[in-house]
């Protein structure tokens, strides 16, 4: 593993950074992970994807999601897994936006179906996905390129 | 010549840290490799898992061959314009 190093503000702040990321991620995967079905049906309430690709996505996107985090949280392609993580989450806000332009009222999914907890789609959701975003950007600009931004000593 | 103060102090200038976002052929591969990765792992968990369908079941609908399950009200007889012209 090759070291990066820098001023230690910067080295701090990525490896918050990458925590906080690794970690919004690995808990909105485990959930999904563990009940596909519960994801599929929050997906249907979305009513773009078809039928046939529903169990697909809701078994497809939260294995990227744990991937993605893992390799944020290891610096194992760490470049990579934050390009994925950013793709992510603009296809999530992208699908935010458009159910909130055509006044759908339903429960986010965002981190898998809970019946006890309901979490209905809002402009809160944007802002969060927007402050991820921007998370990854930085990450994307400070990290060295082919490099792993270590935890500081 | 002038050195940073980070230079100064032994530490790489910011500069030399700062990258464009632009993702290079590297990025790219790994994004390739992590996306193979998550779409294996997600395509296996949904071949293992059980009770789990390939394909979604579509809402249950009945068929337009298929007696209705609520009785509609009887159809009001319509009026015929052609009726009220002399």
């Amino acid at each position: 593993m090759t070291h990066a190093s820098g001023p230690r503000w910067a080295v701090v702040g990525a490896w918050l950074a990458r925590l906080v990321l690794a970690g919004v991620f690995l808990a909105a995967a485990a959930p999904k992970i563990a009940d596909p079905l519960g994801f599929a049906a929050a997906l249907a309430n979305y009513r773009v994807f078809p039928d046939v690709a529903l169990h697909p996505i809701a078994t497809v996107v939260p294995a990227l999601e744990l991937v993605a985090a893992l390799a944020v949280l290891t610096g194992w392609r760490l470049r990579g897994g934050l390009w994925l993580l950013g793709g992510l989450l603009l296809a999530f806000t992208g699908l935010l936006a458009a159910t909130l332009a055509r006044g759908l009222d339903l429960d986010c999914g965002c981190f898998g179906r809970d019946a006890a907890a309901v979490d209905p789609v809002g402009p809160l959701h944007l802002l969060r996905n927007t402050g991820l975003l921007v998370l990854v950007g930085l990450l994307l600009v400070v990290t060295r390129r082919a490099a792993v931004v270590d935890p500081p000593r | 010549m002038h050195l940073s103060a980070d230079v100064q102090r032994g530490l790489p200038a910011w500069d030399n840290l700062v990258n464009s976002p632009v993702p290079t052929r590297d990025d790219l591969r790994d994004l390739a490799v992590l996306t193979a990765l998550g779409v294996v792992l997600g395509l296996v968990h949904l071949a293992v898992r059980p009770g789990l369908p390939l394909v979604a079941q579509p809402p249950a609908m009945c068929e337009l061959s298929e007696e209705p399950g609520i009785s509609l009200p009887p159809e009001e007889p319509v009026m015929s314009i052609a009726e009220d012209v002399p």
